[in-house]
C-alpha cells in the first residue's frame, strides 16, 4: 500500500497553478487562507479552499494523492437549502477574482455541501498545507463515492455523514449507524434543516 | 475447540474511563474478530450549538472532554478566527500555548497511569495519579479550575500569567524533571509491564497512514507528524518542536503499546521544556484584542463563512469546522473532530491476534475520549422491552421508587403510616 | 468407634482455632491493604475494614442469574470457605501440634488448596456468565500450572524429612516445627532448600490470585471473572475465602520453612512459653504474608494467562527441580 503514497512536495502556488490548469472547469470556487503566529507574525501554514462539482471529485482525489502524503482528517457538511447557495454562490464570485463563472447561470438546487478536510506535506516545517475539499450534492440525488477503498480512516465520517445528513457513499461496505442509537429512526436525519430533520416536538431538553 | 463466543468490552468497564462497546469474537483468548460501537454516549453538542452564540459554544465546547478542554476550545476559537479574520496578541498567543502545553502534561500523566492500571499495575497508577495533582495545582492557580479553565476567548485569553504564577510554573517543572523518570524507568523496565505491552496492539506505518491515525498513536508507528512543526500555531512558530518518534529513540518503532506509552512518556519531557521556553520568552503587551464581549458580538455577528482550526491536542490533531451566517446570532454549524474519532477507526487491526487480556489496555492505548452523554438504555429481557430514558425522567423513577421504599417502610412504623 | 470420638472431640476443639483463623485472616488483610496502601502512598483503610465489608455483605440478599445454574451457585461459595477452613487444622502452630496431625498430612493441604480452588471455578461456570466462564478457565489453566512445582516442593520436603530422620510422621507437618531445616542439612542441601522456597514463594501469587497473577479475577479485563455474578452472603464467603487462602499460604510458608520458635531460641520449655509461641507463630506469618504477598502484589502489574502459565511450567518449575535435585544429593551424600 506504501506505493499510493507518493513524496512529493510543492509549494502552494505550483499546487494551485497545477489544480487550475487540470481542472479549469469543474473548481466553481478556490481560495487560499493564510494563517500567521509568532511574534514576527509570519505566514506559518496555508489553508487551500476549493469547491468542486461532483463529477470531478474522484478524479480530482487521484489527483491529490500524487503529492505528498494526503492525511485525511474529517468530513463536515450542512444542509445549505435553496437559498444559501444562491447567496454562498455570490459572495464567493466577490471574494475571489476567479473568473471561472459559468455556473452562475446554472440553476440552484436544494443541496447538501459536504466538506472533506485533508492535509499535505506535514514533513517539513511550516510546509503543512490544509485542503478543503468542497462538494455540492443535490438532494434529489444525494450521493457521492466513497473514498474508503483510498482511505479507510474515512469510515466513520463517512457513516456519520449518512446518519446524520443521509448522504449515500457509494462503495462503502457498512455503513450502520454510528453515533446514534441502535433504536434511532433512520428516517430521521439530525442535521438536516427540511422535513427530514427532526421534528421541534421531537426534541427533549437534556440538562 | 473452534466454537467462538461473543464477548461485550464495554459499554461499562473497569478498564475504560468512558462508555464505548468492544464486541469481541473470541475463540478461546484469543479475539479473532472485533467490532466497535460508539454512540453510548454522544450528546449532540454539535446539534446543540446551533442554538447557542458563538461566545456560549465556548463554554460548550470546553464540555466536549474533560481532559483536552481547552483544546476544543483554542480549536474551535482559531476556527472562528478563521473565518471572522482576528489577531491575537502574542502575549495571548503565549499563554494559549502555555496553557496547550500544562493540559498535554496534564493528559500524558493521567494517562500512562491509567495505562498501568489497565495492566494491574496499581502502584504506577498512584504514582501517575498523585503526579498529576501538581500540574492541576498549577491550572488552578491560573484560572481558579482545575478541569473546565476557561481561560480563552476570542482574540486572546482571559487570564494574564503573573510572577507568582510563573514562580508555580518553574517549580513545576523542576519537580517533574525530578520525579518523572523514576516513574518511567519503573514502568518501561520492569518486566511484567514489558511482556504486557511488548507487541499488542499493533499498528504498522502504512497502517496508520491508511487509517488516519494521528497524534502519539500515528507517532508510535513512527510516522513523523505534529501539527506543532508542520503548521505551527500559536506561539510555535517560535520554538522547534520535533516530533517525537520512537525510532529515534529506540532505534526501531514497532507501533505497539509499548511505543505509544514512550512517545507520551519522551513528550511530557518535550512539553517541560517547551513550558521554559514560553516562560523565558513571554512578551510583554496587552493578552486579548478585545476585552469587550458585546463589541467581539457585534463584529461576529457581522462574520459569514466557514472557518477551520486545527491543532495538535494531547492525544492527536483536533479539528473543528465552523460556520457563521452574517446577521445571524448563532452558530450555523459546528463540526468536532476529536482525535480519538480518527485513531478509533484502527481498533480492529490493533486487536487482531491479540487476546482478550489486551483488550482494553488496547482500548486505553489511543487515550479514548469519549464524551458523556445524559441518556441511558433500560432493558428488560422479560417484557422484551427497550427505552432510553433521559435524565429528568430518571430523576423522577428515582424518587417514585425511593418514595414507594419510604411509604413501605412506614407501614411497618407504628404511628408513622401513611394510612392512619 | 473411639477414635470417631475423639476425631469429634478434635474438630470440636479446633472450633475456637477456626475463630481465631478467620479474625487474624481478615485483620491481616486489613493490615495487607494498609501496607500497600503506604507503599502507594496512600492512606489506606481502616485495619477492620474487611471485616466491615463482611459484615455488611451478609445482611445483604443474594442474587442468583436467571441463567445460573442454582444448585452449583449457591453451594460452590460454602464449600469452598470450608475446604479453605480445613486446611488450619493441619497446619502446626507454634509449638502446638496441629488439630488433626494424625489424620491428614501435607499432600491432604496440598489437595485442600486445589479443591477450594477448583470449587471457586465451578462457582465461577455454574454462574452462567460468559465472563465469569473465562475466568473460571484461567482459573484452571493457572491450577495446572503451579501445581507440578508445589508438589515437587512438598514431596521433596517430606522425603528429606523423612531421610534424615526428623521426628514425627513422614509427610506430616509437624517434624519441621520441631526441628529446623536448615540446620538438618549441608551446604548444598542449603542452596536446595533455598530453590525449593524460592519456588514455594513464586507460586504462592498463582496459588492466590494476587500480585502478577491475579489472572482469574483481574478487575480490568474480566471485571472480577470468577465472582462477577456474586452478591450479598455469597460474596462475602468468596471475600472470606480469598482472605483466609492468602493467610492459610503465609501459614503453610511459615510452618515449612521459617521454623524459628522463641523456645528453641532461648533454649526453654514449658506451657507458657508454648503460649507465646503460638503468638510468635501468628507474628511469623504476618511477616511472611506481608513481604511474599502484599509486596509482590504490588510490586508488578499482571501477566497474561499463557505468560502466567509458561513461567510456571518453565522457570519455577526448572527452579524446583534444581532444589530437588540439590536436595537429593545433600542427603544422599552423607
Amino acid at each position: 500500500m506504501t506505493s499510493k503514497f507518493k513524496k512529493m512536495a510543492v509549494d502552494c502556488e505550483t499546487l494551485v497553478a497545477a489544480l487550475k490548469a487540470k481542472f479549469a472547469d469543474d473548481i466553481v470556487r478556490l481560495d487560499v487562507r493564510e494563517h500567521r503566529g509568532g511574534s514576527l507574525n509570519e505566514v506559518q501554514s496555508r489553508d487551500l479552499w476549493i469547491e468542486i462539482s461532483r463529477t470531478a471529485f474522484r478524479p480530482f482525489l487521484d489527483f491529490l494523492f500524487e503529492y505528498d502524503f494526503v492525511d485525511f482528517h474529517v468530513i463536515s457538511g450542512d444542509d445549505v437549502g435553496i437559498a444559501d447557495a444562491v447567496q454562498t454562490q455570490t459572495q464567493s464570485q466577490a471574494q475571489d477574482q476567479n473568473p471561472d463563472g459559468q455556473n452562475q447561470e446554472k440553476p440552484q438546487e436544494d443541496s447538501v455541501l459536504l466538506h472533506y478536510h485533508f492535509s499535505l506535506f506535514q514533513r517539513s516545517r511550516c510546509g503543512r498545507m490544509g485542503v478543503t475539499l468542497s462538494v455540492r450534492v443535490p438532494k434529489g440525488d444525494l450521493s457521492v463515492p466513497s473514498i474508503f477503498d483510498l482511505l479507510p480512516g474515512s469510515e466513520y465520517s463517512e457513516r456519520e455523514m449518512h446518519e446524520m445528513l443521509g448522504v449515500e457513499f457509494v462503495g462503502l461496505p457498512n455503513s450502520a449507524l454510528v453515533f446514534l442509537p441502535e433504536d434511532w429512526n433512520e428516517e430521521i436525519k439530525p442535521w438536516r434543516r427540511d422535513g427530514v430533520g427532526p421534528a421541534l416536538e421531537a426534541l427533549r431538553e437534556l440538562s | 475447540m473452534s466454537t467462538t463466543y461473543t464477548i461485550p468490552v464495554g459499554p461499562v468497564h473497569v478498564g475504560l474511563k468512558e462508555p464505548i462497546t468492544a464486541w469481541l469474537e473470541l475463540e478461546g483468548e484469543r479475539i479473532v474478530n472485533a467490532r466497535v460501537r460508539p454512540g453510548a454516549i454522544h450528546r449532540g453538542i454539535e446539534f446543540m450549538a446551533r442554538e447557542r452564540n458563538p461566545i456560549q459554544v465556548i463554554y460548550l465546547s470546553e464540555r466536549i472532554c474533560g481532559i483536552c478542554s481547552f483544546s476544543h476550545v483554542i480549536c474551535f476559537i482559531r476556527a472562528v478566527e478563521d473565518l471572522a479574520q482576528m489577531n491575537v496578541p502574542v502575549r495571548g498567543q503565549y499563554i494559549r500555548s502555555l496553557v496547550l502545553e500544562l493540559e498535554r502534561v496534564h493528559s500524558h500523566l493521567l494517562w500512562s497511569g491509567v495505562a498501568c492500571y489497565t495492566i494491574g499495575f496499581d502502584s504506577a497508577f498512584h504514582l501517575g495519579m498523585q503526579m498529576r495533582e501538581r500540574v492541576m495545582d498549577v491550572l488552578e492557580l491560573l484560572s481558579g479550575n482545575r478541569v473546565n479553565y476557561g481561560v480563552a476567548t476570542f482574540g486572546g485569553v482571559r487570564w494574564d500569567v503573573t510572577p507568582e504564577l510563573e514562580k508555580a510554573l518553574r517549580g513545576m517543572v523542576r519537580y517533574y524533571r525530578q520525579e518523572f523518570t523514576p516513574f518511567r524507568e519503573i514502568v518501561m523496565e520492569d518486566p511484567v509491564a514489558q511482556a504486557r505491552m511488548r507487541n499488542v496492539g499493533v499498528l504498522t506505518r502504512d497502517e496508520a497512514v491508511r487509517y488516519s491515525a494521528v497524534g502519539p498513536t500515528a507517532r508510535a508507528s513512527g510516522l513523523r507528524i505534529d501539527l506543532r512543526k508542520s503548521s505551527p500555531y500559536e506561539a510555535y512558530a517560535d520554538f522547534d518542536v520535533e516530533p517525537v518518534v520512537p525510532q529515534d529513540y529506540f532505534g526501531e518503532a514497532h507501533g505497539d503499546v509499548l511505543d505509544r506509552f514512550a512517545v507520551r512518556v519522551l513528550e511530557v519531557y518535550q512539553s517541560l521544556d517547551i513550558i521554559e521556553k514560553i516562560l523565558d520568552g513571554l512578551p510583554e503587551g496587552p493578552f486579548v484584542e478585545e476585552a469587550n464581549l458585546n463589541k467581539v458580538m457585534a463584529s461576529l455577528k457581522k462574520a459569514d463563512g466557514t472557518g477551520w482550526g486545527i491543532i495538535e491536542a494531547p492525544r492527536g490533531d483536533d479539528t473543528h469546522i465552523v460556520s457563521l451566517k452574517g446577521g445571524v446570532d448563532n452558530v450555523l454549524w459546528w463540526k468536532v473532530r476529536a482525535p480519538t474519532y480518527a485513531n478509533a477507526v484502527s481498533w480492529p487491526i490493533m486487536f487482531r491476534g491479540n487476546e482478550l487480556a489486551d483488550a482494553p489496555l488496547i482500548i486505553n492505548s489511543i487515550d479514548p475520549c469519549i464524551s458523556c452523554m445524559e441518556r441511558m438504555l433500560v432493558t428488560d429481557e422479560r417484557e422484551y422491552r427497550s427505552e432510553v430514558v433521559t435524565r429528568s425522567e430518571l430523576v423522577k423513577r428515582s424518587r417514585q421508587k425511593t418514595f414507594e421504599l419510604g411509604s413501605l417502610k412506614s407501614k411497618y412504623v407504628p404511628g408513622g403510616g401513611a394510612e392512619q | 468407634m473411639i477414635s470417631v470420638f475423639i476425631l469429634f472431640l478434635k474438630i470440636f476443639a479446633g472450633m475456637p482455632l477456626l475463630a481465631l483463623v478467620v479474625l487474624l485472616a481478615l485483620l491481616f488483610e486489613g493490615a495487607d491493604r494498609i501496607v500497600n496502601a503506604k507503599m502507594q502512598r496512600r492512606y489506606g483503610p481502616p485495619l477492620l475494614q474487611p471485616v466491615y465489608d463482611i459484615l455488611k455483605l451478609m445482611g445483604k440478599e443474594n442474587i442468583v442469574p436467571r441463567r445460573a445454574s442454582r444448585f452449583f451457585f449457591m453451594t460452590a461459595p460454602w464449600l469452598t470457605l470450608v475446604t479453605t477452613l480445613m486446611i488450619f487444622l493441619y497446619i502446626p502452630t507454634g509449638s502446638f501440634p496441629p488439630v488433626l496431625g494424625t489424620e491428614g498430612d501435607m499432600v491432604l493441604i496440598v489437595y485442600l488448596l486445589a479443591m477450594s480452588g477448583l470449587l471457586m471455578a465451578v462457582g465461577g461456570f455454574a454462574s452462567g456468565n460468559p465472563l465469569a466462564s473465562i475466568g473460571a478457565g484461567r482459573e484452571i489453566t493457572l491450577m495446572m500450572s503451579y501445581e507440578f512445582p508445589l508438589a515437587i516442593v512438598v514431596c521433596t520436603m517430606a522425603w528429606v524429612a523423612h531421610r534424615l530422620g526428623l521426628p514425627g510422621e513422614p509427610f506430616s507437618l509437624e517434624p519441621f516445627a520441631a526441628v529446623s531445616v536448615w540446620k538438618a542439612v549441608g551446604k548444598t542441601g542449603v542452596m536446595g532448600l533455598i530453590c525449593l522456597f524460592l519456588s514455594l514463594v513464586l507460586v504462592v501469587p498463582g496459588e492466590l490470585g494476587k500480585g502478577p497473577m491475579d489472572i482469574p479475577e483481574a478487575k480490568t479485563e474480566i471485571l472480577d471473572g470468577l465472582i462477577i455474578e456474586y452478591s450479598g452472603v455469597n460474596l462475602a464467603l468468596f471475600k472470606l475465602t480469598f482472605a483466609l487462602r492468602s493467610f492459610a499460604m503465609a501459614t503453610f510458608m511459615t510452618a515449612l520453612f521459617v521454623p524459628v520458635s522463641l523456645g528453641s531460641l532461648l533454649g526453654v520449655s514449658g506451657f507458657i512459653v508454648a503460649i507465646f509461641d503460638f503468638i510468635f507463630f501468628w507474628a511469623k506469618v504476618l511477616v511472611v504474608q506481608m513481604i511474599f504477598v502484599t509486596l509482590m502484589r504490588t510490586m508488578f502489574g499482571r501477566l497474561k494467562i499463557w505468560q502466567a502459565s509458561q513461567f510456571y511450567i518453565m522457570k519455577v518449575a526448572g527452579l524446583s527441580i534444581a532444589g530437588m535435585i540439590l536436595l537429593s544429593i545433600d542427603v544422599i551424600a552423607r
